[in-house]
């Protein structure tokens, strides 16, 4: 389960990047924009590695996160996967600690641990008891040069993450489709291909690959390290300059990517697959993280489908009944985002009656205001979520780093609650128009092959 | 529907964790604890950390009282209440709870049901109505019955394109027999097609009562609170429920294995299970250390011989579930195709040989400081710790089970744990479940056990 997390924190992007603040409006949600504010002590090492420290002693515990600002994104063709593969190997061992002592250490500690990569980053955590933070900073700083590469451990590895991919994508029909997805929008950005590479690649990466690779982007000026929880900012900062201080910053590769090129006319690609029902994924290349147009498309992605009383659901599942479910979201990685709406389309409708009503859901979109009730509406859900994610110490610590290593600065996230209060309704029609055109638009269909098809007539 | 699901299950495997200091009572957060003159059990947990307030209902009945011929009647009711009320069509519910920015969910297990709602702190009396309505004035409109007829049957459909899912269904039924929790809660295509508005109706005034139910109310609110509650809920009446009694567990023999064939999987998904214990076990506690040990993280004997060593698989686990009644203790994992024989034959060995050895001194220490480490994070949320409160009640274990945590878990000896993994472990007499291509598998699981083998399609008729 190393990177159990990779698919879910992709879906759950939004929830952790966008949202809050403090400035007047006359709306009384303002109030929660203050109330969600908590303090943080940021400082840097002389090395470049920054530190974030929220002091919560709800609970005797912290949550230790340590992301590096590496992903499939600082990836190459023919080595797709790399990134994520190497989170794995971040768990076989130093000299001081080998993979078994680490895991071992870290459980009789009373913690528990994971790891996630995504398009833009590489995140390792830890939540233990505050007392044991010592020994986190001296695991942490420690794998962060002192690595071990083993041919034998990458060898049974290399069948691990193979199997991690079987499970995400060959095996699960939404895994399948979201790859085919960010292939059909992305041609030359490196989103292209998915963060956990292609299984030829994965057979080919080699162990100086590996090496290079932790070399080059493994320093502490490509880090972050955020602690939430029952410690002093004091004695964090204590910690870092003992353990991390000493560790030499790197000079970093240079990135050139070019910006993918406006699409000028729809792609449709349709899969086959032995399903019992069709499915679908429509898709739009929208903004990076932190565009003002990311506010106006979460709101209008959650006019759209969230919950049982948005336009999609109460249209397709609720009236039309020709979906057992429909969701939409607007990720935005890095670079560039990604406006999808998928649905499951009951196995006796017609795929292509289903995929007009949203189409026609769009247009209405592109060429009528929404109602006021509606985008307060939206506003009220998307506020709600965010509170909803604060709840818990790791929650916090995870949103102030996704803020950090997106934005170079955690306070993004304050300013979110009122970024979603001040969009209009006007602002939702002309984000529908920029982004959701028709000849923008990819079209991903999975079909029941053939002699499933058969099989569902003849047993009716 | 079930995105709740996943919840609940989180809140159950973490409810065994623990605390600090040696001997020493675990701090709960404060809470009270009223019973309204209609019966209801009513909690109370403050926090204004956030401005937020919910409301969690748990009914003290689920799949298990469903008739023998209408499985998914439990489900189909929990999931009608808020499409039809006294006052409201389902599209005026979906509004209003919509425009507070509100969440609504519901979630039937075989034992119990639970209906949620929550929403900024702002939103608090509208959420308060119109919860009471959805729960003391659901009317099961005839429409409104058949749509939800065709989303959950098609629903049912859909399990097959996910395997890891569609296994765990399978391997329930195939574990438990004609044990009632065998059954989906979802029911099966034939017997939701057969459920009528009367029997919807019958299952909604027998359970959904006050005498029946147990509601926490967290959050950011102030003492009105209960007046407000008991207003709401004013026309709300208890009558008496008669108790179901369990069929027995079906006994196992040998090594029993299921293979369900579906050709095009792309991977084998595994389960490997037997009879485990009920919740009120005394043992609980030691098989949960136990659990840890064998296959419940990163460090355990299964994730370490089957993944790391091997390079079997990405995952695999061992759970000793507790029940009202019995749970099973299952290993989930899934493989490639060529490796489906030595992964399940390398499982029990390792099953075999925890049986036989036991755990040692250090493991235990350190299953203890994992239990321990992880509890205040089961309880790191009012609604959390809310939920924790609701299902001891339901289980009638008492609040001590979490302020002695530590307490509990630091005196267990390994003697003990190692008594219990004999008692309750059997790697002679279980089941297997494989879910995967029968002409890829099926030479290597023979010799194995006794195979039975399945074709996918008749869990979809």
């Amino acid at each position: 389960m190393k990177s159990f997390f990779l698919l879910l924190l992709l879906l759950s992007q939004l929830a952790f990047a966008n949202i809050t603040d403090t400035t007047n409006t006359t709306n009384t949600n303002s109030d929660y924009a203050k109330q969600v504010q908590f303090p943080v002590t940021k400082f840097k090492l002389d090395n470049g590695l920054e530190i974030l420290v929220h002091e919560d002693f709800t609970t005797p515990l912290v949550s230790f996160n340590q992301w590096y600002r590496v992903g499939s994104r600082n990836e190459k063709p023919g080595m797709t996967g790399i990134a994520h593969f190497f989170e794995h190997l971040m768990f076989k061992g130093t000299p001081q600690f080998s993979s078994d002592d680490f895991e071992n250490l870290i459980q009789s500690n009373g913690g528990t641990n994971n790891a996630f990569t995504t398009y833009d980053y590489t995140g390792y955590y830890v939540d233990l008891p505050a007392s044991k933070i010592d020994l986190i900073f001296k695991i942490e700083s420690d794998r962060m040069v002192n690595l071990i590469f083993n041919p034998v451990s990458i060898q049974s590895e290399r069948e691990v993450v193979k199997e991690e991919r079987r499970f995400r994508t060959e095996n699960s029909v939404f895994g399948y489709m979201n790859e085919a997805t960010f292939a059909s929008v992305f041609k030359v950005h490196p989103y292209r291909w998915p963060v956990i590479g292609s299984m030829k690649d994965l057979n080919a990466v080699t162990l100086d690959q590996f090496k290079d690779f932790y070399r080059t982007y493994y320093a502490p000026n490509n880090s972050i390290v955020v602690i939430v929880g029952a410690v002093s900012a004091k004695k964090v900062k204590e910690l870092a300059d003992k353990y991390y201080a000493p560790i030499p910053s790197q000079k970093l590769p240079e990135l050139n990517i070019p910006p993918e090129p406006e699409q000028k006319g729809q792609r449709v690609v349709t899969l086959r697959k032995d399903v019992q029902n069709p499915y679908f994924a429509i898709s739009y290349k929208t903004v990076g993280a932190g565009h003002k147009d990311q506010y106006a498309l979460d709101l209008l992605s959650n006019i759209l489908s969230e919950g049982t009383s948005s336009r999609l659901y109460k249209r397709l599942v609720y009236n039309e009944q020709l979906v057992s479910s429909i969701n939409s979201y607007d990720y935005t990685p890095k670079d560039a985002g990604i406006f999808t709406v998928n649905a499951t389309v009951k196995s006796d409708v017609d795929l292509n009656k289903a995929i007009k009503s949203v189409y026609s859901e769009l247009y209405n979109l592109r060429n009528k205001t929404v109602t006021a009730d509606e985008l307060q509406k939206a506003k009220n859900q998307v506020i709600k979520s965010y509170v909803d994610s604060l709840k818990t110490i790791s929650g916090k610590a995870r949103a102030l780093a996704t803020n950090q290593i997106l934005f170079g600065n955690y306070e993004v996230m304050f300013e979110d609650i009122n970024k979603y209060l001040a969009v209009t309704e006007e602002d939702i029609q002309r984000v529908a128009n920029t982004y959701l055109q028709p000849q923008r638009r990819s079209l991903i269909k999975v079909l029941p092959s053939v002699h499933t098809r058969k099989t569902a007539k003849n047993s009716q | 529907m079930k995105a709740y699901s996943v919840i609940t299950f989180v809140f159950l495997f973490i409810l065994t964790a623990c605390t600090t200091k040696e001997g020493e009572k675990y701090q709960l957060r404060p809470y009270e604890q009223v019973t309204l003159q209609n019966g209801l059990q009513v909690l109370l947990v403050k926090d204004k950390s956030l401005p937020y307030f919910s409301l969690q209902m748990l009914i003290k009945s689920g799949a298990v009282q469903d008739p023998v011929s209408k499985a998914g009647l439990s489900n189909m009711v929990a999931s009608l209440l808020n499409k039809s009320t006294e006052k409201h069509n389902a599209t005026q519910i979906a509004d209003i709870i919509g425009q507070m920015g509100a969440d609504y969910g519901d979630n039937v297990e075989d034992d119990y049901t639970f209906i949620a709602a929550s929403s900024l702190s702002g939103q608090r009396n509208k959420l308060i109505e119109i919860f009471s309505e959805i729960i003391t004035q659901a009317n099961f409109n005839v429409g409104e019955i058949e749509r939800t007829k065709k989303q959950i049957i098609s629903g049912l459909k859909k399990i097959v394109d996910n395997p890891p899912t569609f296994a765990s269904v399978v391997y329930s039924s195939f574990i438990y027999g004609p044990h009632p929790y065998g059954r989906n809660v979802l029911g099966t295509i034939r017997d939701v097609n057969s459920i009528k508005q009367k029997d919807l109706i019958e299952y909604y005034k027998t359970f959904y009562t006050p005498n029946n139910s147990v509601l926490a109310i967290t959050g950011d609110f102030d003492d009105s609170i209960i007046q407000e509650i008991t207003k709401a809920f004013s026309s709300w009446k208890s009558h008496s429920i008669e108790t179901k009694s369990f069929p027995m567990f079906p006994a196992i023999t040998g090594v029993n294995i299921k293979l369900i064939d579906k050709p095009d999987l792309a991977q084998t998904q595994i389960r490997i299970g037997h009879k485990a214990i009920k919740r009120t076990n005394p043992d609980f506690l030691k098989l949960r250390l136990a659990s840890i040990v064998l296959g419940g993280g990163f460090s355990s004997r299964l994730m370490s011989h089957i993944r790391k060593d091997r390079g079997l698989t990405y995952s695999i686990s061992s759970f000793f579930g507790a029940e009202k009644d019995f749970g099973t203790f299952t290993v989930s994992t899934f493989t490639r195709h060529d490796k489906v024989g030595e992964t399940v034959s390398e499982t029990l060995s390792v099953l075999n040989k925890f049986k036989k050895d036991g755990i040692t001194q250090a493991e235990l220490d350190s299953a203890k400081a994992l239990a321990k480490g992880t509890f205040p994070q089961a309880l790191e949320t009012a609604e959390s710790f809310s939920r924790n409160l609701l299902l001891l009640r339901f289980y009638g274990i008492s609040d001590d089970y979490l302020s002695d945590y530590y307490k509990n878990i630091n005196k267990i000896t390994l003697d003990e744990v190692n008594k219990a993994i004999e008692s309750y472990l059997s790697p002679e007499n279980l089941k297997i479940l494989v879910y995967a291509p029968k002409q890829k598998t099926i030479d290597q699981l023979r010799p194995i056990g006794l195979l039975e083998v399945e074709d996918y399609k008749q869990f979809i008729e």
